[in-house]
């Protein structure tokens, strides 16, 4: 028979819903409406997996997200999902869950051998216990730590789930829909405020849920009252209600993220079309926080055994998934909720011992016991014992102080222990927030004490500790939000609460703070008791951090990892600190809190990602030959958010198809010796316009501008204010206030950035404009002897050379559309820089393809322009130059015109450092071996420089910047920066080369084809 | 010298006529070229019609770029030629100049100018006659620098807000807004609000903008 801790009746699930699944391979069945957590409880499972370090076997200690044990394995493959929360898993038939950590078995774990090892294994054990021998050994330690350790496995193929991001705003956004976060919501959404729901549950009603049908508002039964604010709210038009959404993260001015399980309680494959997740960015204007308050553990020798849960959490079972998780129960509480959970249980069949650690009792002691439960004041239960469960406790009366056990010892046979330490405000988000946080000693926790503006906690999260104070302070939060945003709210009717067990006065009843339960044995020498459980923090381990200084609680937090795993301290940071306190003999506010930090959840990878994956990742920018360049089966490379041929491989007659090196090698021959078009679209391009436009590029570059004439075409250099090059690209002048201004591919967007900063913040005395026109244009870049011929019958442009000379710019119609075309050469070859407006620039590809098929005109990519250009010594921006090169070093100071007045990085040129005689200078580079091609970046010595050797020091006297075998020369060439390097032409150096002989070569020009540059000029 | 391995067999270098004995380039008689097929960045797309949503390609627009410091009374007289309020225009807003031009203010002394190639046509000598060939000013011809994308249908703001992190509910019809859409750069122009909006995007990322939002639309479609 399963689901035999199953009570006939009562709950809030489907008894007609049947749902099978598996836990570790074995079939079970649990209910509609069950969490994974509730379901394993139903089937009489409390073990569910293995502990951190430890591999101590653990059980379901909560009800929700502050579960710290119940992490387990859901699904397989590619869509598994480790470390899923066990209580957050809403059941769906045919899920499969596995128990972590362990192995083979839960049952029989051969890393519970570390628990053996635990005396070598303290605080801190990886910094004194794995110390040698040798220098290596931590290597070999942390090989077998990092085997050992770890939470769960990462699924092994991609993630085939789809997940979504999305933007949202509100007036005001409600955190929790539990009677505080449904009362502000409602009288903030009456008010007509833009109002945003958000509550982790699949349904609306918060800790109420967990209750019985004891509690009442306005009349009915509370979660009565809570369905029907909810479907109140579904149905206003100004509010939005998030189900399955938890408040990850809240930033500075209220900016929220939250995480919504779309579709994951449906299961793997059966969300239809609608996304597995969503991640929220949310701006609010205002926000209350009503995310209750959490139970706190207690801490005392043998707290982990599986079977030890949260009072509130056991009567959550009870109550919302008629599961009985124990028949035999005994319960250790410091406050009055635990009264609650053991009059509930003994009605339901169990049989209770209730130990109240407080002496004096509590009025609601006579129920209790009128209802069959055994009640023990100032009793304690010294140890929780049992292997797979806990089967046994130990009782003891304590002394007043509560330091000390008194009286004889009790053993009673249990199968579930249940402990309340004390309900602490769930401050998270509103610490993440830098809202300030107090110590209460009356709650025994850190409650809000003023948060940012526009800020506000209520109900639990607020320290109300009853449902009527709940309502009150939900409703007064929600007003004050709505009318803080302008809101005009009609005061909402008091909502009156009832609530059986609460005193008149609507307090909670005193707690006693005992943050260590003594036992029978020192701190620290007995039985573990836990603090962390996740991290698997003792007590112990508390004391021993103390004992070694680090008793600040950053200190602590990190040399003991309480609080640090994915749980983020939620049962444990309170208990921390109070043992800290307690050891530090000082109080708790002293001590302070450590910092909350988002996510308040775990929040998937795939979330974050969202449909960020895949061709969707990144922006990837297309020329309009783009769609030509991937079906010729183009070799691409990444150049900013471009993906720009290399080369255009072409089947071989033996049906294989060229390699880079020989699809590079053909068209470069080609363009020396026939044509080539490449696609240059890419390129920056900028038109500056107005009556000052060409004083503002006097300024701007190192050349004179205002000195060229319209038509004409000048490359230009640009520096930053340290005087180094910023950028480069031809500038051709259209008539006197018509610039069209290239840049280089990558510096586009950042030139034009400067070029606005420049106007707007330097000289917004000048009156020119700049306009990005890169995307308007397409680029066909005609370049080879032959370009000429092949592009005359297409235009109406008089190509001859003396009416259209090189460096010059005309306008007019080819193939009948206006272009503007640049006569400039990269490649050096005599080349036409064809613009034309987008649209035809796929046509222009072809219509010239075709032209110059029988010319011998090829395609070419940017190996054969980077090919080209080297033969020619131009260098490229980014390549020949780094953040340090001033045009000096490139030889081209003859370019600087210091005759025209300021311009951007003229001072900086006359630094001392920047007249240095032995700056790095670009020159040419000949191996004497000449098919050996040099490695871009390589490091050049004096050739009687020693062989490097660890601890010997060889002076560097530069580094190749560019390196190629030039298929022109039919050797290899390389552009290098060389210290004094133009006066050093002709001596020789050594470059060398790791894992070889190094590389013997001679300084040169750096030009390697046609100095005369007569083939451009043709 | 190495060998050319096309095989085209282009003279080599010696062999080369210089410069003064070659042929003089004949100029190219008109009606002789061949005519060039326009293509938009989004011609490879398709339109996507759903009843929620739906992703369209309207006319490609005719594009006019003008700047002038926003204190200019020769563009005030300007746009008072062509029927706009004025300049600077209104912040953050479209106008509409009769049936198929659109003024859009995009920053206090920078406008765009839509609309059909006659209509910009017209525009750009009505300009040039009142802004003559002194004026401090700019007007530049970006037609093709960028593509529209119009999104409709009752879900639309649901897909722009996938990736737009402005408070689309707070946008009135006539809102012109420069933002983001996931990693690009947009203008956004709200023709009604929560149902039709016109995207502008930089034509090299238009078919990237396009794919982003035929996504974000699939779970509506």
């Amino acid at each position: 028979m399963s689901q035999t801790s199953r009570l006939p009746q009562g709950g809030r699930i489907d008894r007609a819903r049947s749902l099978a699944f598996t836990f570790d391979g074995e079939r079970l069945s649990g209910l509609g409406g069950d969490t994974l957590a509730s379901a394993l409880l139903a089937n009489g499972r409390v073990l569910v997996g293995r502990s951190f370090k430890y591999h101590r076997p653990r059980g379901i200690v909560g009800l929700g997200a502050e579960e710290p044990n119940a992490l387990v394995r859901l699904g397989s493959g590619a869509a598994a999902e480790p470390n899923a929360r066990a209580t957050c898993v809403e059941l769906f038939d045919g899920l499969a869950a596995e128990s972590q950590n362990r192995w083979p078995s839960l049952t029989s774990d051969l890393g519970a051998a570390a628990g053996l090892l635990a005396p070598i294994l303290p605080a801190g054990f990886y910094y004194k216990t794995f110390m040698g021998p040798g220098a290596g050994a931590w290597r070999v330690y942390e090989w077998a730590i990092r085997r050992m350790a770890g939470l769960g496995r990462a699924p092994s193929g991609a993630d085939p789930d789809r997940y979504e991001q999305r933007f949202a705003h509100c007036d005001l956004l409600v955190a929790g829909a539990g009677p505080a976060g449904l009362a502000a919501a409602l009288a903030a959404g009456r008010s007509g405020a833009r109002v945003i729901l958000a509550d982790m549950d699949r349904e609306a009603g918060g800790h109420l849920l967990a209750e019985g049908d004891d509690l009442a508002v306005d009349g009915q039964p509370a979660l009565g009252w809570a369905a029907a604010v909810a479907a109140e709210l579904d149905g206003m038009p100004n509010v939005q209600r998030l189900c399955r959404t938890a408040l990850a993260g809240l930033y500075d001015g209220n900016y929220l993220t939250a995480w919504e399980q779309v579709t994951d309680h449906l299961g793997p494959g059966r969300g239809g079309g609608l996304p597995r997740q969503r991640l929220w960015r949310i701006r609010a204007r205002q926000a209350v926080l009503a995310t209750g308050a959490l139970e706190r553990p207690l801490v005392f020798a043998g707290n982990d055994r599986p079977g030890v849960m949260l009072s509130g959490a056991l009567r959550g079972y009870l109550h919302r998934y008629a599961v009985l998780a124990g028949r035999r129960v005994c319960l250790m509480t410091n406050n009055d909720s635990a009264y609650r959970t053991a009059i509930a249980l003994q009605r339901a069949g169990a049989s209770c011992i209730l130990a109240d650690l407080r002496s004096d009792g509590t009025p609601l002691a006579a129920a209790a016991r009128a209802a069959g439960v055994e009640v023990l004041t100032g009793h304690a239960v010294t140890q929780a014992q049992g292997g797979m469960r806990v089967d046994r406790v130990r009782l003891r009366k304590m002394s007043e102080s509560g330091g000390a056990m008194i009286g004889g010892l009790r053993k009673e046979a249990v199968d579930i222990l249940a402990m309340s330490g004390g309900w602490g405000p769930n401050v998270a988000l509103f610490s993440q927030a830098r809202g300030r946080l107090h110590y209460d000693p009356a709650l025994t926790a850190f409650r809000p004490a003023g948060g940012p503006q526009g800020l506000r906690c209520a109900g639990g999260a607020d320290g109300a500790t009853s449902l009527q104070a709940a309502l009150d302070g939900g409703v007064a939060a929600g007003l004050a939000a709505a009318a803080d945003c302008g809101f005009d709210a009609a005061p909402l009717p008091p909502l009156r609460a009832e609530e059986p067990d609460v005193p008149a006065d609507g307090g909670a009843g005193r707690v006693r703070a005992v943050w260590i339960v003594p036992g029978e044995h020192p701190v620290g020498r007995g039985p573990k008791q836990f603090v962390d459980f996740q991290n698997d923090v003792t007590a112990g381990d508390l004391q021993l951090a103390e004992r070694e200084g680090f008793s600040a609680v950053e200190h602590m937090k990190r040399y003991t990892t309480t609080g640090m795993a994915t749980d983020q301290g939620k049962l444990s940071g309170m208990n921390a600190l109070g043992i800290l306190a307690e050891m530090r003999g000082t109080s708790v506010d002293a001590v302070g809190h450590t910092t909350f930090r988002p996510p308040y959840v775990p929040v998937t990878f795939g979330a974050m990602a969202g449909r960020r994956t895949g061709p969707l990742f990144d922006p990837l920018r297309r020329t309009p030959m783009q769609g030509w360049h991937e079906r010729q089966g183009a070799l691409l490379e990444t150049v900013g958010q471009w993906q720009r041929p290399l080369c255009f491989p072409q089947a071989l007659p033996d049906g294989k198809r060229e390699d880079r090196a020989a699809a590079t090698r053909r068209e470069v021959l080609a363009v020396r010796h026939a044509a080539g078009l490449l696609d240059a679209s890419t390129l920056g391009k900028i038109m500056v316009e107005g009556p000052d436009a060409a004083t503002f590029l006097n300024r701007l570059y190192v050349n004179r501008f205002d000195s060229l004439k319209p038509g004409h075409c000048r490359y230009g250099l640009m520096l930053t204010e340290n005087g180094t090059v910023l950028d480069d690209g031809v500038v051709a002048r259209l008539d006197a206030r018509r610039f069209h201004v290239t840049t280089t591919t990558g510096g586009a967007a950042h030139v034009l950035d400067w070029m606005e900063e420049l106007l707007q913040t330097e000289w917004p005395d000048l009156q020119a404009w700049c306009t990005s026109v890169t995307d308007h244009w397409a680029v066909a870049t005609l370049s080879g002897p032959l370009s000429r011929e092949i592009l005359a019958p297409l235009t109406d442009i008089d190509l001859a050379n003396a009416a259209f000379p090189f460096m010059t710019v005309r306008e007019g119609l080819v193939c009948g559309a206006p272009a503007r075309i640049f006569r400039v050469s990269f490649t050096g070859e005599l080349s036409f820089e064809i613009n034309l407006a987008a649209r035809y620039g796929r046509a222009l590809w072809d219509c010239l393809l075709a032209a110059g098929s029988d010319r011998g005109l090829v395609p070419f990519g940017t190996d054969a322009m980077h090919l080209l250009r080297a033969e020619k010594g131009f260098i490229m921006v980014g390549q020949e130059s780094d953040g340090t090169t001033i045009p000096d070093d490139l030889g081209m100071a003859g370019m600087v015109k210091g005759d025209k007045g300021d311009f951007i990085g003229k001072r900086s040129l006359s630094r001392p450092d920047m007249l240095r005689g032995d700056r790095k200078q670009l020159v040419g580079l000949l191996t004497a071996e000449p098919r050996t091609v040099l490695r871009e970046g390589a490091q050049i010595v004096a050739p009687d420089a020693p062989d490097p050797r660890p601890g010997q020091k060889v002076p560097m006297l530069g580094h190749v910047t560019s390196s190629y075998f030039s298929p022109t020369l039919n050797r290899s060439i390389a552009l290098a920066l060389v210290k004094g390097g133009r006066a050093r032409i002709g001596e020789a150096v050594k470059v060398p080369v790791m894992g070889g002989p190094p590389v013997a070569a001679s300084i040169a020009p750096p030009i390697f084809h046609d100095d005369k540059g007569a083939a451009a000029r043709g | 010298m190495a060998e050319d391995p096309t095989g085209a067999a282009p003279p080599p270098d010696g062999d080369r006529p210089p410069d003064g004995d070659r042929p003089a380039v004949p100029v190219a008689p008109p009606g002789t070229m061949p005519v060039l097929q326009a293509a938009g960045p989004l011609a490879e797309r398709s339109a996507l019609f759903g009843e929620a949503v739906a992703l369209g390609i309207p006319a490609a627009p005719a594009r006019l770029n003008l700047r002038a410091p926003a204190g200019s009374a020769s563009m005030a007289a300007a746009m008072q030629e062509l029927g706009a309020p004025g300049w600077p225009l209104p912040a953050n807003r479209w106008t509409a100049l009769g049936p198929d031009r659109q003024l859009v203010w995009l920053g206090p002394d920078e406008a765009l100018l839509l609309g059909s190639d006659p209509a910009i046509a017209a525009a750009r000598e009505q300009l040039s006659a009142v802004l003559g060939g002194t004026a401090p000013c700019a007007i530049t011809d970006v037609s093709d620098g960028a593509a529209t994308i119009r999104l409709s249908g009752p879900r639309s703001a649901d897909v722009l807000a996938k990736g737009c992190p402005l408070d689309l509910a707070v946008l009135p019809a006539g809102a012109a807004v420069q933002t983001l859409l996931g990693h690009l750069d947009i203008l956004l122009l709200v023709l009604e609000p929560g149902r039709d909006y016109d995207i502008h995007v930089r034509s090299s990322l238009a078919a990237f903008a396009w794919d982003w939002l035929a996504d974000a639309a699939q779970e509506f479609l």
